[in-house]
């Protein structure tokens, strides 16, 4: 009798898993659909700003979801999905830059025709040129800039999204704004 | 406000950034099928794991013979019990008759047990993996003044780069070191600056004082970079050749060098071995090696860039290595088969990738799965091209011929091998062996191997007829060739010059 206390106990662990998966996966089924709702919109338009593609950014947002739909078990708090969520948007976008993926198929439609005043022309002039200014920085450097000025993060938020220490997200986000004011003060 | 400033305040400059992105932002609209696309692809994970969870539960159900019916009257009732206490046996679960035929199945010990992979990580001592692995190692280090002689390692940053660079990633600076939770270890942050002139993290190596008293060293016990993990084998897992590797990469198309190496040896005991992800499951592949007597060892993966700038990213899980003799089966054929570098009798392939800078990549893809590279420095000029892979020394493993440069009426072949598990360039008094052919009217040169041995002719010509010359004999150990013998060999017009290996035409 003590050896099949042994089998009994293997067969437990067997079921007390699928149970728990089961269960993990309904929670991680009704996350995804909250936080697409909540967040994938913006997601896509950060990844954007990275990648200057929407296509990819696209897709590189749908698999942070799917990793975090597959990680969900391993997420210690839920709570914080959304800052895992864009830490994966931010390290995913970075990865596809690196290895040139982005071939700018997708590329970003220009701003639309407005009836021009002069203003306006202006205004779309400098836009052009700020967002050259951007892709042409350091894939960090853009990076925190763009959680910074476009997403509003803190330093903290973004030293997590980019997993970075706060000093390096100063660093970077100083530079990466010193090289783009050079265009905003020219315009 | 009146007056605008002449220049723009930093803060007017900042606003005006945010609002130039936020407009950029809002021109892009999502496609709106995103939810469905990530349903699918979350379906199509969760069918592939169906695929393995019943294979688990059925053969373990296999193994006890009338375990189907055991795990059914499980289900019922007792989750919650179940869900509170693990080695809680089911008490009133199944019914005591269906036990007793259980465990004389002899079939019931090769089953499936669920691993030790479902406790949580976090009891895990610290593994010591580099570079010592022993309490004995750091006591007779410390007693032979290692604390005066390598005070780098009292220092949890000085030990990761020192780890590094024993790994043969030279170059790597310490970004940042943070305490690990709930404990005294330290990760180190080490990275270098990469083609795009920004500094970035490449690993994260986790160090822990190992030992006591004074010069008490740090020692390494694992490293993780954010987007590479080892993810098979386990944290110490006891390993026997051939070793079955994988890791998980974060993005898309990545290229993984694994390889195992000994706490002792700074080369690697097996690979690299080049795997790249696919769609579904992360790269992977599987490494032999020979190794006298057990050894405490490491898998290390690593990126390549695909650039050529150096490593991206690298990983290491300390591992337990059991003795291993030979590899698995040793060569089918001696000599090998034309073209057939690791000896299974099988067709290997090989190829040249140009590089960017004076240096291209032999790449050799086994016929057994995985692949294998190594850089070789090419003559700018040179187009570097394999001329064959052929056993010149008859040792069941074919070597493979480069041609890597020209001289004016020459040209150069250099020779890798596997050796180990790994490529290997190989060697001739320390610089890499050329193998020289042509010539003209003053001095002529040719190769080729007779009798499962490697030779060089070189002969020197006064009236560009006859060119007496000395026909040297080479001998491998390993990725090195020594010269056991010469001879006078004289090259006329009715003696060509000796050359040939098999198959080999240059």
């Amino acid at each position: 009798m003590r050896r099949t206390g042994v089998t009994e106990t293997r067969v437990v662990g067997v079921v007390d898993r699928r149970e728990q998966s089961v269960q993990g996966a309904n929670q991680a089924d009704e996350a995804v659909t909250a936080l697409y709702g909540a967040h994938y919109r913006s997601l896509v338009r950060l990844a954007t700003l990275l990648l200057h593609d929407v296509g990819a950014a696209e897709e590189v947002v749908q698999d942070s979801f799917v990793a975090m739909h597959s990680g969900w078990r391993r997420l210690r708090d839920p709570d914080r999905a959304a800052a895992y969520l864009r830490q994966a948007v931010v390290n995913r976008s970075r990865s596809r830059l690196r290895h040139g993926k982005v071939v700018e198929r997708h590329p970003v439609a220009p701003p639309p025709d407005v009836p021009s005043a002069e203003h306006t022309a202006m205004a779309a002039v400098e836009r052009a040129e700020v967002l050259r200014a951007l892709r042409a920085l350091s894939p960090r450097q853009r990076e925190a800039v763009v959680l910074r000025y476009y997403a509003d993060l803190s330093e903290a938020q973004i030293a997590e999204a980019m997993g970075i220490s706060a000093g390096a997200v100063k660093s970077h986000a100083s530079r990466g704004l010193a090289a783009l004011r050079i265009v905003l003060e020219q315009t | 406000m009146t007056l605008p400033p002449p220049e723009r305040s930093s803060r007017d400059v900042e606003r005006r950034l945010a609002d130039i992105l936020l407009a950029e932002a809002d021109t892009v609209v999502p496609s709106g099928e995103g939810l469905t696309r990530i349903r699918e692809r979350i379906d199509r994970r969760r069918n592939r794991l169906r695929w393995l969870r019943p294979t688990l539960a059925v053969s373990t159900a296999a193994a006890l013979g009338v375990g189907g019916v055991l795990a059914l009257n499980l289900t019922h009732g007792t989750t919650d019990t179940l869900r509170s206490d693990h080695q809680r046996p089911a008490i009133g679960g199944p019914s005591p008759t269906s036990v007793p035929s259980l465990p004389s199945s002899p079939s019931a010990s090769p089953s499936p047990a669920p691993t030790p992979a479902g406790r949580p990580a976090v009891a895990l001592p610290p593994y010591p993996a580099w570079p010592f692995t022993s309490i004995r190692q750091v006591r007779a280090w410390q007693a032979q003044g290692g604390p005066a002689h390598q005070p780098q390692l009292l220092d949890p940053g000085t030990t990761a780069t020192a780890f590094a660079d024993f790994l043969a990633v030279p170059g790597l600076r310490v970004l940042d070191v943070a305490d690990e939770p709930g404990g005294g270890g330290k990760a180190v942050t080490l990275g270098r600056q990469m083609a795009d002139g920004a500094v970035h993290g490449v690993t994260v190596v986790h160090v822990a004082r190992y030992g006591a008293g004074a010069g008490t060293p740090w020692v390494v016990t694992r490293a993780g970079a954010y987007h590479l993990k080892i993810t098979s084998p386990g944290l110490a897992a006891a390993l026997s050749s051939p070793v079955s590797v994988a890791a998980e990469v974060d993005g898309v198309h990545h290229s993984i060098g694994f390889a195992l190496w000994r706490r002792t040896q700074a080369t690697a005991l097996a690979g690299p071995t080049y795997a790249m992800g696919g769609a579904a499951a992360g790269p992977r592949t599987t490494l032999s090696y020979t190794l006298p007597k057990a050894a405490a060892g490491m898998v290390v993966a690593s990126e390549q860039s695909a650039a050529g700038d150096g490593i991206l990213a690298l990983a290491m899980v300390p591992v337990r290595l059991s003795a291993a003799s030979g590899a698995p089966g040793g060569p089918v054929a001696r000599p090998a088969k034309n073209g057939d570098v690791d000896g299974d009798g099988q067709e290997d392939q090989a190829a040249i990738e140009p590089g960017t800078s004076g240096g291209s990549t032999l790449v050799v893809g086994l016929s057994a799965g995985g692949e294998q590279r190594i850089s070789l420095a090419t003559d700018a000029s040179a187009k570097p091209r394999i001329i064959g892979i052929e056993d010149a020394d008859r040792d069941g493993y074919g070597e493979i011929f480069v041609v890597v440069g020209h001289g004016a009426a020459t040209e150069l072949t250099e020779v890798v091998r596997l050796v180990d598990g790994g490529l290997r360039l190989v060697t001739q008094s320390g610089s890499p062996l050329r193998l020289v052919s042509g010539g003209s009217a003053t001095h002529l040169d040719s190769w080729g191997c007779t009798a499962g041995s490697l030779f060089t002719w070189s002969g020197r010509s006064a009236d560009g007829v006859n060119y007496p010359g000395t026909q040297s004999t080479l001998r491998f150990s390993g990725s090195t060739v020594t010269t056991v013998s010469t001879k006078d060999v004289t090259v006329d017009a009715t003696h060509p010059a000796p050359s040939g290996c098999g198959l080999l035409q240059y």
